[in-house]
């Protein structure tokens, strides 16, 4: 009776602890793991606003930034683009070591033409990129990009995305995010959700996380 | 009397913001001055819009919106616009790192004694169906319709993104 007692009162829940912590640590290594140095390998088959393919062999080419927006949307992708224009700018010589790329959520209305002619307002080194729905579903989903058309009656709609840039080293491994700090600047983060030091340093976390 | 009164103020507003329109290229310290407009209890500061990327079909309109009444008015439509098919009023939230964009159907609520910002990433007047580009130093007209303050006519200033309405500063060049 004893020993069923001190099994039941002492062994059990220390058991059950144990049982508890193991599990809650391992779900979060094999959680961790893949995130770390996620690589991009999709057989996607799209178009640059030139006309050109785009696939993945062009983002072997060098590191990549990418922002998913469309060019019906006021607010975000136009300060995204304007901040990404700013942040070229004071890159300097490195900012050529890097491929920007702005992939739209919207291919419905953003053809190619259209997506050369807004990105004309930006720097001219960020490459409108479209193509067929599968096909871009297929690069979203390489990146975990949220996108999701929303109906607004009438024939309208508009577009939830994810709203931060993708970071892409060279071997087109996920090395991080940018994100906005209140439409102002960006904050560059790692793939454990930190925010890299010194965090008004941009350029310096950037070039850290893509090794240029 | 009253609605006379307010006619007469009306009319004064519409006719100093179209003179000041007219001056756009010149005196610009006065120009940031006039900026602001009341109906009512209600105040609207330095409305304002970017100008747009080529052909852009849409864009969004900001100001600061004061109710110095003690009780809740509400921002229900935005008429009078000549340069896009529609407006609406949004919100947008960013969840997740999601940016969601939604109309607000029953309008901006501007609680008693209190102000709301209309600025990027928040609330905003999107102008769908552009007619044309909006342009550096234009400014353009709008309509305001308040639930309890009335309507009052508006322009909102085409600024570059760096334009911020309290300090004239330019984070670049």
């Amino acid at each position: 009776m004893i020993t069923k007692h001190i099994l039941l009162k002492r062994i059990l829940p220390s058991i059950l602890i144990t049982t508890v912590v193991l599990v809650f640590i391992g779900y979060n290594f094999a959680n961790k793991k893949p995130d770390t140095a996620q690589q991009i390998q999709v057989n996607f088959n799209l178009e640059d606003m030139n006309g050109n393919q785009f696939n993945q062999k062009h983002l072997e080419q060098k590191p990549s930034l990418l922002f998913f927006g469309f060019t019906h949307c006021p607010d975000v992708c136009p300060a995204s683009l304007q901040l990404l224009t700013n942040l070229i700018e004071d890159l300097g010589p490195d900012a050529d070591k890097i491929n920007y790329y702005f992939v739209t959520a919207d291919p419905e209305r953003d053809t190619t033409k259209i997506l050369k002619q807004y990105l004309s307002s930006f720097d001219q080194r960020i490459l409108g990129i479209t193509g067929k729905q599968d096909e871009l579903k297929k690069l979203y989903n390489a990146l975990d990009i949220y996108i999701q058309k929303v109906d607004l009656g009438k024939g309208n709609y508009t577009i939830d995305h994810t709203a931060s840039f993708m970071m892409i080293n060279k071997d087109t491994k996920k090395v991080g995010t940018m994100m906005h700090e209140g439409f102002s600047k960006f904050i560059v983060i790692d793939n454990y959700g930190k925010i890299q030091t010194p965090k008004n340093d941009v350029i310096k976390n950037l070039k850290k996380l893509l090794k240029l | 009397m009253k609605k006379f009164f307010t006619i007469i103020i009306l009319l004064l507003f519409s006719t100093s913001s179209f003179s000041s329109s007219h001056h756009s290229h010149g005196h610009k310290k006065n120009k940031e001055m006039d900026h602001d407009y009341k109906i009512g209890k209600i105040e609207i500061e330095k409305p304002y819009t970017f100008f747009t990327p080529n052909g852009a079909k849409v864009s969004a309109g900001y100001m600061k919106i004061e109710n110095d009444s003690n009780r809740d008015d509400a921002l229900q439509s935005v008429s009078n616009v000549s340069f896009a098919d529609k407006v609406e009023i949004h919100e947008m939230t960013m969840e997740n790192q999601v940016m969601k964009m939604r109309p607000l159907k029953k309008g901006l609520v501007i609680k008693a004694d209190s102000e709301v910002y209309l600025k990027p990433s928040g609330y905003h007047i999107m102008f769908i169906g552009l007619k044309e580009q909006i342009s550096k130093g234009k400014e353009y007209k709008a309509t305001l319709n308040f639930k309890n303050a009335g309507s009052v006519d508006i322009f909102f200033k085409a600024v570059g993104r760096n334009y911020h309405p309290d300090k004239n500063h330019h984070k670049h060049h």
